[in-house]
């Protein structure tokens, strides 16, 4: 157990390495992944002027929602499945199958390292945003806020986990997937709260987002740091993650499992 | 194979077939539609990806309408747009989405591989411009839908701009009296497309000057999706920005001409002399744009061995 902890960690550490070479493209892909919520911030910006509060939310709340949003979307969103897909298609998947590492967990632990560099190089921009918009920024985080909003974001990362390797895994059967990751993308950004805080969709989105697990990966941590969630539905809402969490990682890792018996390696 | 003797055969051809001083160039034309056609064959290969990205295309559109929805049923407008003038704008802003995803993205993409990959080099062999071959290669259909559905969106939104009388009290240019958007509509119409081209161009010199750090920058390879979330900015009004970001919008990174150009030209917003201005700024970032792409490729060295 000890030696498989030290080969992950190892591999973690020379995946940082292999990130460090490659920050400027780190930097890239944050701005790519972060841009979007800091425009829609300066929307709402000129869209309160004049206004005190829209769908229970003050402008301060608002433009602290996207900016938290922006940051635990950015932080919590892997997208391993784009390079499942490409050792699937090129066949280098047989090379890592002969190497005395589970590759489904190496893709979590290098992706996670990615994830890291991917932020901390989105950081410098992130932070001159925040300062540009520091009189609109409330916090009122009690160190129990900060509990849960920390736990909610790490279970969030789990859940995006086994989604992405979810959906990576299909291209076992499907050769060409990107369409499928299309589909599913634009359904996160909605129903994550993303693109709106969930309680300005129209109810029948937000009925059918409830029977979802994206709400979980970005509405429900930020609306924790807003300290908009009462206590005992704050406690439910962990319970829910860490259900999803499991249920996510279990299926796709029998999925992984289950890909890998019909898995015919092209090329050498 | 046969060879068939005809009454020509061998005999020497009697003058040669006057050809106009512009044939050389038809090979451009020639060779955009050679790869646009081979692109959509190789796309029809994986139809799912296909379908599901078109599907996506049209999913993302819906999204961001709801998202402007959510604010107009709240606000009624957004920065003296109202519902109407944003459906043209925001259909304007896919319809240019849809075309720049369509030809300008997936060659911005494929340039930054091939400089990582040095690929660049074999490309540079070839008897044609390689900005010109670069920038019409790789096609991609999958989001023409979107296309439509902006063209829809503009159809909404003008028809009830019409219907309101030119777009009430929010609109306040004298220019959308009924009567003048009745009488000019060719020329709204000549200014809207003439200033649709010049934010097409545009946005494909902005576009590659984006790209083009990858000369230097080599280990980039997100670099082709940079503009992305960049052009999204045109996807609202311009005076929603506050001022700092609007004289950057106006002025060193002129997104204002995007969207919001050729929208204003239609709704009556603009005069057709600011199509004209549009097609000024195209011209002088296409030629930055040509200046940077020389530069660049001056300090390319080859990755390959």
């Amino acid at each position: 157990m000890i030696s498989s902890g030290r080969k992950y960690l190892t591999a973690g550490l020379l995946s940082w390495q292999d990130c460090l070479a490659y920050r400027a493209n780190a930097a890239i892909w944050a701005l790519v992944d972060g841009c979007g919520s800091m425009v829609m911030a300066l929307i709402w910006l000129s869209v309160f002027r004049d206004r005190g509060e829209i769908g229970g939310y003050s402008l301060n709340q608002m433009i602290t929602y996207y900016l938290v949003a922006s940051a635990v979307s950015l932080l919590t969103t892997p997208h391993m499945e784009y390079n499942i897909i490409w050792e699937i298609r090129q066949g280098l998947l047989s090379g890592y199958l002969t190497r005395p590492a589970d590759r489904y967990t190496m893709h979590i632990v290098s992706e996670t390292v990615w994830q890291v560099m991917k932020f901390l190089m989105f950081l410098p921009s992130y932070l001159v945003v925040c300062w540009f918009l520091r009189r609109y920024i409330i916090i009122t985080l009690t160190p129990l806020n900060l509990l849960f909003f920390c736990s909610a974001v790490l279970l969030a990362y789990l859940i995006n986990c086994g989604m992405k390797m979810l959906l990576g895994s299909v291209a076992f059967w499907v050769t060409e997937t990107r369409g499928l990751f299309q589909v599913l993308e634009c359904l996160w950004g909605l129903l994550s709260g993303e693109i709106l805080p969930l309680s300005l969709l129209p109810i029948w989105l937000t009925v059918i987002g409830g029977f979802l697990p994206f709400k979980y990966v970005v509405w429900f941590p930020t609306e924790l740091f807003l300290d908009r969630v009462p206590v005992q539905e704050a406690v439910l809402g962990l319970g829910l993650q860490v259900c999803w969490a499991v249920v996510l990682l279990v299926v796709s890792r029998l999925v992984w499992m289950r890909g890998l018996a019909v898995y015919e390696g092209v090329g050498g | 194979m046969r060879y068939r003797k005809t009454a020509t055969a061998g005999k020497p051809t009697s003058k040669p077939m006057w050809k106009p001083a512009f044939a050389p160039l038809l090979k451009y034309p020639r060779l955009a539609f050679r790869s646009a056609g081979l692109c959509l064959s190789r796309e029809m290969q994986y139809r799912l990806h296909f379908w599901g990205n078109t599907f996506a295309g049209v999913l993302w559109t819906g999204m961001y309408l709801v998202f402007i929805e959510v604010i107009l049923s709240h606000t009624g407008s957004i920065a003296g747009w109202d519902r109407p003038a944003m459906y043209v704008l925001y259909g304007t802003y896919m319809i240019l989405e849809a075309v720049a995803g369509m030809i300008i993205m997936p060659n911005m993409i494929k340039l930054t591989e091939y400089v990582r990959t040095g690929e660049l080099d074999l490309l540079l062999t070839k008897p044609i411009d390689t900005q010109f071959y670069l920038s019409v290669r790789h096609w991609e259909f999958a989001g023409t839908g979107r296309a439509l559905i902006g063209l829809t969106a503009v159809a909404y939104g003008l028809k009830h701009t019409l219907a309101s009388g030119g777009g009430g009290s929010v609109l306040p240019s004298p220019a959308l009296h009924p009567a003048t958007l009745a009488s000019p509509a060719i020329l709204s119409w000549l200014s809207y497309l003439v200033s649709l081209v010049a934010a097409f161009l545009l946005l494909y010199a902005l576009w590659l000057l984006s790209v083009l750090i990858i000369f230097w920058v080599i280990k980039a390879e997100g670099l082709g999706y940079l503009f992305v979330p960049i052009m999204q900015i045109a996807r609202y009004p311009i005076s929603a920005y506050p001022p700092l970001l609007q004289a950057a919008f106006r002025t060193v990174l002129p997104l204002a001409f995007v969207a919001a150009a050729p929208s204003s030209a239609l709704l009556g917003r603009a005069t057709p002399a600011g199509a004209l201005v549009s097609l000024v700024v195209a011209g002088l970032f296409l030629l930055i744009s040509r200046a940077g792409w020389l530069f660049a490729l001056r300090h390319y060295s080859s990755a390959s061995s």
